[in-house]
């Protein structure tokens, strides 16, 4: 009877599926020990790396395990990383899980030695995600950021991955790569990677905390110096990366702050003679939410408006141009994706370019050009349409 | 239905009348409740009567009023046969039957009908006296709308038969009689609108229902059993309801009804799948509201499946799928449980199901709320005496609650989802899809009475769409469902205001 040969096609399926996999590899959630930061330092005792793991604390229950108590911090040493990984086995009870992991912190001689090996093993792993984010440590080492008590309540894992994420939408402080993003990067010509740095603030009587800082440049995957906060803003209107920000001119209109709505650059490259050029197009709608005593029930049609605008303007220029200059004269390779940007446009100049890309880099010639457009202030004053 | 226990050609012995009644006495030998009223004429005292009839069965004032006082008033003539003078001229019940046959007088004796024998006449008459005491007609208990008629059937075949006629009160409505059972004899009837029924779907049902011979019909059930599609699939595919307004609304339709007395419930063929989620009051409420029910049906129905299978996958086999918040609340959760997810869930919902049903013949609407909360205590309990985690409490009561919102597929819904629940164990989500995949295969491959049960998901006008996951306005229901009917136009027009 064809149910009989229906039944017994079903009993088989069931008992096949039982013995295929599945029952035999699952894993239960509370056996995992799950991982929200990594450290990388060099290895001592002869081991070439040193790994620090930041992981959940959950004995203490649901509700607390992310916030207000100190996370378990494990540590192993490693020839490689992935041997670092299955090393603190011996001091962790059960596997480490990655699916989790905010951030990876790079020590600064770690980063020095070369980022490409540390790389390797985050973007072949499974567990891992590629968005992983890396940053470089000021402190002499990795470690201690993660052993850092925290302001709020959270770990350091998520402090600073809140940070990362904060500083791309709502400031210019740095610009944070993802693990994709960093392999792109790397694997481009014409293009320099850069990452967050972080470091310790300390304050005599105070516990210490951990803050963004400058940013780190590399030659290849290599460290070789540290941008300058306050040059940082620039940098990323150069690179076309911002998102939301401030422009304070500073000095030369005190008491004056210009939140940025929108902002676009282009870049323009002329090949012609010996060095190439490159013409930055900056267009930006900010608002005006601070401004100088005595204007802030200003007119948007006044002319001192007018010079407002003319003002920030300058700063913006004057700020790219310095950037660009800084970078060629202090550090001479290309964080700004110049290169990249030739060799899509004009790829058949870019053959020769290329060889000494950046010995030419360094004798480029850079000009800005900004267009400011102010809104409105903060005060929801409409400008005329005929502005 | 002719069978081995009915009498067959059997005729009466004589025309004498003791001999008649003794035959039928010993027929009906050990059965007190067998009345035998002698009487005989007073004008004519050479016409004796006896009329045999079952105590209970028979309105009593029938009985007195219009046989036996126009029988005792009656002037007999010399020479016509008594038996056909009564039936012709004497008796003033609606109905009445000169016969020979045993078969006839032993089935009206036994349903409540007088049999009047006679001297000197080989044949009885068998009038109608029906009248014992019936439920009267209420709301069904299982069948409840917030809007629209609260009638519903009741067990005696005519009185349902008749609430279906004051709904379609056109002589295209046919109801043909049959019987079933050969201990029990009980009368059927099919009914259909003629010009609008599917023929192949009344001729296929007609056809089964010649097949079966069996003892007894007490319900629909026994016949369902018979004659449906797919016997031992827990899909429903011949429909039951015990409200007539339904049953209107599917015969026209085109669909076909049969009736079985001494039960409320009415199957109707051929049965879709979608049917599952339609409730009728779909249709008096207002259609935004009607689709929104609806369309929250069908959502229920694939979170009771599909919950604790998605849940396992997740949480065993895809962790990375899950939000960090929701991984370490999880994680912390299921710290000190013994047993793994897969046995947890398990143990979890078969105390769910049990509780239910426990619950289910508790009398009133309190037995169905009670084993819900019992159920969800009992789960608290559980989950701090650390047997199971409180997510899984969550889950458990997500999926029970979500499968009574259509009862109607209930047996389905239990079924699966322990089957997907197996099948997510064994290979996680992947698990999941293939045997997602495997039951939607079974169910696009099942039929109805010639029509697919699935035919409404696979639209191919726009025309399909506007019943199925929502219910359009009146006045955009022109045609009736295409498979179902050739007579495919349901309204003209529309009540449109122009």
């Amino acid at each position: 009877m064809r149910w009989k040969r229906k039944a017994a096609a079903l009993l088989e399926s069931a008992l096949i599926a039982l013995s295929f996999s599945g029952c035999f590899s699952y894993h239960e959630l509370e056996n995992m020990t799950i991982v929200t930061a990594v450290a990388v330092d060099e290895g001592q005792n002869g081991k070439l790396y040193h790994l620090s793991f930041e992981c959940l604390n959950m004995s203490s229950g649901g509700e607390e395990g992310q916030q207000g108590t100190q996370p378990v911090i494990l540590e192993s040493e490693g020839n490689s990383i992935f041997d670092g990984v299955r090393n603190a086995l011996t001091e962790a009870s059960q596997k480490l899980y990655f699916s989790d992991c905010q951030e990876v912190i790079l020590s600064r001689k770690i980063a020095q030695k070369g980022i490409r090996k540390v790389l390797n093993w985050f973007l072949s792993d499974a567990e891992t995600r590629v968005t992983l984010r890396f940053v470089v440590s000021e402190e002499p080492t990795a470690a201690e950021l993660l052993n850092q008590k925290q302001k709020t309540a959270q770990t350091p894992a998520f402090e600073i991955s809140g940070a990362l994420e904060e500083a791309y939408t709502d400031s210019l402080a740095c610009l944070p790569l993802k693990l994709y993003e960093i392999n792109n990067v790397l694997s481009e010509e014409g293009d320099s990677l850069t990452l967050p740095g972080i470091r310790v603030e300390k304050e005599p009587g105070k516990p210490s905390w951990i803050r963004l800082g400058r940013t780190a440049v590399f030659r290849d995957d290599r460290l070789i110096g540290w941008l300058p906060e306050n040059q940082v803003p620039y940098f990323l209107f150069v690179r076309n990366r911002v998102q939301n920000g401030l422009i304070v001119p500073g000095s030369r209109m005190p008491g004056v702050t210009f939140e940025i709505v929108e902002s676009k650059t282009d870049l323009d490259f002329s090949l012609s003679g010996s060095v190439p050029s490159a013409e930055l197009h900056i267009k930006s709608q900010v608002t005006a939410d601070e401004l100088a005593t005595g204007q802030e029930n200003g007119d948007l049609n006044s002319p001192a408006f007018s010079e407002l605008e003319k003002n920030a303007r300058n700063t913006v220029e004057a700020g790219v141009e310095s950037v660009v200059r800084y970078v060629q004269q202090t550090f001479g390779v290309d964080i700004f994706g110049f290169g990249c940007k030739i060799s899509k446009k004009y790829p058949s100049e870019w053959k020769k370019l290329s060889k000494n890309w950046d010995g030419t880099f360094r004798r480029m010639k850079c000009r800005a050009d900004a267009e400011i457009k102010v809104r409105n202030t903060s005060k929801l004053v409409e400008r005329d349409a005929a502005q | 239905m002719s069978s081995p226990n009915g009498f067959g050609d059997a005729r009466l012995p004589s025309d004498r009348l003791e001999e008649n009644v003794r035959y039928i006495g010993n027929l009906f030998a050990g059965d007190d409740t067998l009345q035998v009223r002698t009487l005989s004429s007073p004008s004519d005292p050479a016409a004796r009567f006896v009329l045999v009839y079952i105590d209970g069965m028979v309105n009593n004032k029938l009985l007195n009023e219009d046989v036996i006082r126009p029988l005792l008033q009656h002037r007999f003539k010399k020479g016509e046969s008594l038996t056909a003078a009564v039936a012709q001229s004497v008796t003033l019940a609606d109905s009445a039957e000169c016969t020979d046959q045993v078969e006839k007088i032993v089935q009206g004796i036994v349903y409540g009908d007088t049999v009047l024998f006679a001297e000197g006449c080989a044949d009885a008459v068998v009038m109608n006296t029906k009248g014992w005491k019936m439920r009267s007609i209420t709301e069904p208990e299982s069948e409840r709308v917030l809007r629209g008629p609260r009638e519903g059937f009741n067990e005696s075949l005519l009185t349902n038969l008749t609430m279906l006629h004051r709904k379609l009160r056109t002589p295209d409505l046919k109801m043909r009689y049959m019987t079933f059972g050969r201990r029990t004899r009980t009368k059927a009837c099919v009914c259909y609108l003629n010009s609008v029924v599917n023929r192949g779907a009344l001729e296929e049902l007609q056809r089964r229902l010649k097949k079966i011979n069996i003892d007894g019909v007490l319900d629909t059930n026994y016949l369902v059993e018979e004659i449906r599609d797919s016997p031992y699939s827990a899909v429903k595919t011949v429909g039951v309801t015990e409200r007539p307004d339904v049953v209107a609304g599917k015969l026209l339709e085109g669909r076909v009804a049969l009736f079985l007395d001494g039960t409320p419930d009415v199957l109707t063929v051929p049965h879709l799948f979608v049917e599952h989620f339609q409730s009728d009051e779909d249709y008096y409420l207002n259609f935004m509201f009607a689709s929104i029910g609806r369309f929250l049906r069908i959502l229920a129905f694939t979170l009771s499946t599909s919950t604790p299978a998605i849940y396992i996958a997740m949480v065993n086999f895809h962790q990375e799928m899950l939000p960090t918040p929701l991984l370490i609340s999880i994680s912390s959760a299921r710290r000190g449980v013994p047993f793994p997810t897969a046995l947890e869930i398990t143990f979890m919902l078969i105390v769910f199901e049990m509780l239910r049903e426990s619950g289910a013949r508790m009398p009133g609407i309190m037995g169905q709320t009670l084993s819900i909360v019992g159920a969800l205590v009992v789960g608290q309990a559980a989950v701090d005496a650390k047997l199971v985690s409180a997510p899984i409490i969550i889950i458990v009561a997500l999926t029970g609650i979500t499968g009574l919102m259509v009862p109607r597929l209930k047996g389905y819904v239990i079924l699966h989802r322990f089957a997907l629940l197996f099948f997510s164990c064994v290979l996680g989500l992947y698990g999941y899809l293939l045997g997602e995949l495997a039951l939607l295969a079974g169910l696009f491959g099942m039929s109805s009475f010639g029509v697919p049960i699935m035919a409404d998901t696979y639209a191919h006008t726009a025309q399909d769409y506007k019943d199925l996951y929502y219910r359009v306005p009146w006045k955009d229901m022109i045609l009736r469902p295409q498979f179902l009917s050739r007579n495919k136009v349901r309204q003209t027009g529309g009540g449109r205001a122009k």
